[in-house]
């Protein structure tokens, strides 16, 4: 009846007919395939312990503040867990860091043979911050001969972890993965079975996530992690806008016009071909929103939220999330998976780091807004786990939720006691526990792990500052302090700098763009000179800052220690590199306090924030140490873990012949 | 007495919309007429369906779709999706039914107006029509039957089958193909309504006061009298049009035209469907 409805109609049988189809053919091939899997598939080395493994990542859940709830009587499920079967604290990598830390999970290896040492690595030759784990830039060919013939471009995104994630060796077994949110998965890499890409899948403009904020005047905020744009009054009931979208190729914006109208009580926003209804401090359902580059459409997710101020309306939109059901980059393996989670529980973040922090840093949002959201993006990851578990009766599936990072980083400084962020956090997490635990059946392997644990971030050290104040590094004639990426920085004299998080470079001749320390004994004293004097930085009141220092050869092993920063600084408890000095800055003081609302942290000392880990089954916890977990994994599976990874196996085995 | 001024209404704007093609080959009017009708339905389909829900639903379709695609070296895991698919195709179904039925109506009107006018050839003058009438009650005698026709000649014989009440006979167009048929006194309009190509072209008439001259205007509505015939219907061969090298009848040329602009009109103007 119609064409529109005819069509429909006309769908639908095909829908029905497909869909019997599949089945049938599906059943008609299934005993092929399992004799080819069988065929394939290599033989496990010993008697499998467990059929489905289960991996439960809570990024930054601390070990500590995990103890003390349990015995004070809550966390009930991972109490369970401790008293039936494993609960200690879990060695992270040098640094702490997520990046590197998960990277070590999921290899196996140190972060010298997998060459992530920190979020950022620097660029020796120019000295700038470039990310550790993803490359994207655009490739140019030309086709044709001569004259005739055209170029053409070609955009591309390269995973610099090296090193291989033992999902990948399950292959070889016809062992099938869910991987679900690990940092460093992006791009996504190839398996048997499923991954979506986490830590690191960048926004539509290219960064690791900015936000905008609409408003008819700039508030004088800092806008780091954001941008600003004007929304102009049309009348009082109607204001405009452009949301600036990801970068065409004539190097201009695309953007999306944005018009806010109240209508009576009703406040409507439209964006594009989009028209919602906001409500005041309430943050917007997922809004898809589509922007032109050229010929190009671009799909993008993003919510909204709008605050009055002063009778002035002021609208905040989150980062432009890679849509997943029309994923323009790569964001999954196999690409319609994520398209598979879009269409069954609608639309999700992507970003990797989805919470907004820099917004509630810099007062965009408010502290409620900020944990509806990232509450919001728990239960989009609850969904996929879940139906991951349902999905898998064998294999493996990892989760990793990073919601438990966010939250201790912003409130960690409200305390860890009843009714506050943070405590509410660790009974949320135990409840997904308890959840999970009840999906277990007795072939089930669990394991409950962190990638470090958290503590307070009061004060900053700006160890560019100290290596100027102690000779090491100069500043060009009449520059007092550098904001980012060293402008300004005498590189004819300067002989060791500092960028990332925990990390100092010498200028070694030849390595760097402009060294000057010849390496060999010259490098080596001046390390140990600097490690020395940095053990004696203290505060005014003359509290020691440093823990330790670690030379990067007394701590990484590979063929990649070459990337490391010379020498990774341990901080105590509390202090940790200012935020100017990660990207390159200098700023004024050496040791001033932190004043951000990001007061959480672990970028310290690595002793001095382990992860977690619990298992539904005994595990030699001593020592134990997040390098362990890829063969504690693969030996539980039934495969001998590969000679290259460096852990050992935790499960109590008799005997490692029992072969099957 | 408001279905045929419903139906007179209707005639008149379709006249009116095909006048710019009254001189070109019926095909460009009944092309413009598919097009127009796509492009109508697809905007009350927008307007009657509840859009949101549509799409997220096709969403969850295509993501059942990708389950089974992931899924599809696990017969059990394949036959939960299709299991699922299936319902939400029924729940997709169901969403559509009301803009189904708000499209009916008028679908089915310009069905009516098509079909009278694309449907079969209007009248040859050197061909002869064969006439078939039918009366209510019973059939009178042949004697007791005045046939006569105004621009057209009868042609005898007359066959009459007692059994179905029926008379038949034929006849000719004579000057143009306008005219009437005159049976006991009553004259029953025959031919195409204008002289003009997109003109309905009767094929029949009806005394019963229903919903046909509403919906089927091809059949001309006339006065029931004591001893004249209660309905009559005219011989006429279909038509054929040539479109990309084929022979289409009316419904296919509407059905495929129509459908392309409403995917058009889809496309153009965001329209889930």
């Amino acid at each position: 009846m119609g064409p529109g409805a005819g069509f429909g109609i006309v769908t639908s049988f095909l829908v029905i007919l497909n869909a019997v189809f599949a089945s049938m053919l599906s059943a008609l091939l299934w005993p092929i395939t399992l004799i080819v899997r069988f065929i394939k598939r290599r033989r496990r080395q010993y008697k499998q312990i467990a059929k489905r493994v289960i991996v439960l990542g809570l990024d930054g859940f601390s070990p500590q503040i995990a103890e003390q709830m349990m015995d004070s009587g809550k966390l009930p499920h991972l109490s369970s867990l401790r008293n039936n079967g494993t609960f200690c604290k879990l060695q992270t990598t040098c640094p702490g860091i997520s990046p590197v830390a998960w990277s070590s999970f999921q290899t196996g290896v140190n972060p010298g043979k997998h060459d992530i040492f920190d979020f950022l690595a620097p660029d020796r030759k120019r000295y700038l911050a470039t990310l550790s784990s993803v490359k994207t830039g655009t490739t140019s060919s030309r086709l044709g001969f001569g004259y005739f013939g055209f170029n053409f471009s070609k955009p591309f995104v390269r995973l610099l972890r090296k090193s291989k994630p033992f999902w990948i060796l399950l292959r070889k077994y016809g062992i099938k993965s869910i991987i679900l949110r690990v940092p460093i998965t992006y791009p996504p890499e190839s398996l048997d079975g499923q991954l979506l890409s986490g830590m690191c899948v960048p926004d539509l403009r290219g960064t690791q996530g900015s936000y905008t904020v609409f408003s008819k005047s700039d508030s004088g905020e800092s806008y780091a992690g954001g941008i600003w744009r004007e929304l102009s009054e049309v009348n009082e009931h109607l204001w405009t806008g452009m949301l600036p979208g990801p970068m065409k190729n004539d190097g201009e914006c695309a953007v999306i016009p944005l018009e806010l109208k109240f209508a009576g009580k009703r406040i409507i926003l439209r964006i594009g071909d989009r028209k919602i209804y906001l409500s005041e401090g309430i943050l917007s359902e997922w809004v898809e929103l589509t922007f032109k580059s050229g010929r190009k459409k671009i799909k993008a997710i993003s919510r909204f939220c709008l605050t009055m101020e002063n009778g002035c309306p002021s609208v905040y939109s989150t980062a432009l999330h890679i849509d997943p059901f029309s994923p323009s980059m790569p964001i999954s393996h196999p690409v319609y998976y994520s398209k598979y989670l879009a269409g069954l529980f609608g639309p999700f973040a992507t970003l990797g780091l989805a919470e907004d922090t820099w917004a509630l840093n810099n007062n965009a949002v408010s502290e409620n807004i900020f944990l509806d959201q990232a509450w919001s993006i728990f239960d989009e990851r609850e969904r996929m786990y879940f139906d991951a578990l349902s999905r898998t009766s064998r294999g493996l599936v990892v989760c990793v939720f990073d919601t438990s990072d966010r939250i201790q980083h912003m409130f960690w400084g409200q305390g860890t006691s009843q009714d506050t962020p943070v405590y509410n956090m660790y009974l949320r997490m135990d409840e997904l526990i308890g959840r999970t635990l009840s999906e277990l059946g007795k072939d089930d392997m669990l394991v409950v792990m962190s990638d470090h644990g958290f503590t307070s971030f009061h004060t900053c050290i700006d160890f560019n500052r100290w290596l100027l104040s102690n000779g090491y590094l100069f500043l060009k004639d009449g520059v007092e302090t550098v904001d980012t990426s060293f402008k300004g920085v005498d590189w004819s004299r300067t002989r060791a700098w500092s960028m990332g998080l925990a990390g100092i470079m010498l200028n070694i001749k030849g390595r760097e763009g402009k060294g000057i320390v010849e390496p060999g004994r010259e490098a080596e004293d001046l390390l140990a000179e600097i490690a020395d004097k940095l053990l004696l930085l203290e505060t005014d009141e003359g509290e020691l800052v440093i823990n330790a220092v670690y030379p990067a050869s007394d701590v990484y092993q590979g063929p990649y220690v070459n990337g490391a920063p010379d020498l990774v600084i341990g901080t105590k408890a509390g202090f940790r590199a200012g935020w100017g000095c990660v990207t390159g800055g200098v700023g004024s003081e050496v040791i001033y306090p932190n004043t951000r609302r990001w007061n959480g942290d672990h970028c310290h000392d690595h002793k001095l924030v382990p992860g977690t880990l619990a298992s539904n089954i005994k595990l030699e916890s001593e020592n134990a140490s997040i390098l362990d977990i890829a063969p504690t994994i693969l030996r539980a599976l039934g495969i001998r873990p590969p000679s290259y990874m460096e852990g050992k196996a935790l499960l109590e085995m008799k005997t490692d012949n029992e072969a099957t | 007495m408001i279905f045929n001024t419903i139906g007179s209404i209707l005639t008149l704007v379709l006249d009116i919309i095909l006048l710019p093609f009254r001189s070109l080959p019926s095909i460009w009017g009944l092309l413009f007429i598919s097009f127009l009708a796509g492009l109508g339905m697809i905007s009350i389909f927008r307007l009657t369906s509840n859009q949101e829900k549509i799409s997220r639903l096709r969403k969850r379709m295509l993501g059942e779709v990708f389950g089974i695609l992931l899924h599809i070296s696990s017969p059990a895991s394949v036959m939960r999706f299709a299991g699922r698919l299936i319902w939400s195709n029924t729940l997709y179904l169901l969403y559509i039914l009301k803009p189904l039925l708000f499209i009916a109506i008028p679908f089915m009107l310009i069905w009516g107006q098509l079909d009278a006018r694309y449907g079969s050839n209007s009248v040859d003058l050197n061909t002869p029509v064969t006439v078939t009438v039918e009366y209510g009650n019973s059939l009178p005698e042949r004697d007791e039957i005045d046939v006569a026709g105004t621009n057209i000649e009868i042609i005898p014989p007359f066959v009459m089958v007692d059994t179905l009440r029926q008379l038949s006979f034929r006849i000719i167009f004579e000057d143009d193909m306008i005219g009437s048929l005159d049976i006991n006194g009553t004259s029953y309009s025959m031919g195409a309504t204008g002289l003009w190509n997109g003109a309905i072209i009767l094929r029949g008439f009806d005394t019963a006061n229903s919903l046909k001259c509403l919906f089927c205007p091809c059949i001309d509505r006339a006065v029931l009298e004591d001893d004249g015939p209660v309905s009559g219907w005219y011989s006429l061969k279909g038509v054929r049009y040539a479109v990309l090298g084929g022979h289409w009848s009316w419904l296919a040329v509407f059905l495929v035209f129509s459908s392309v602009s409403a995917i058009a009109g889809a496309k153009l103007f965001n329209v889930k469907i």
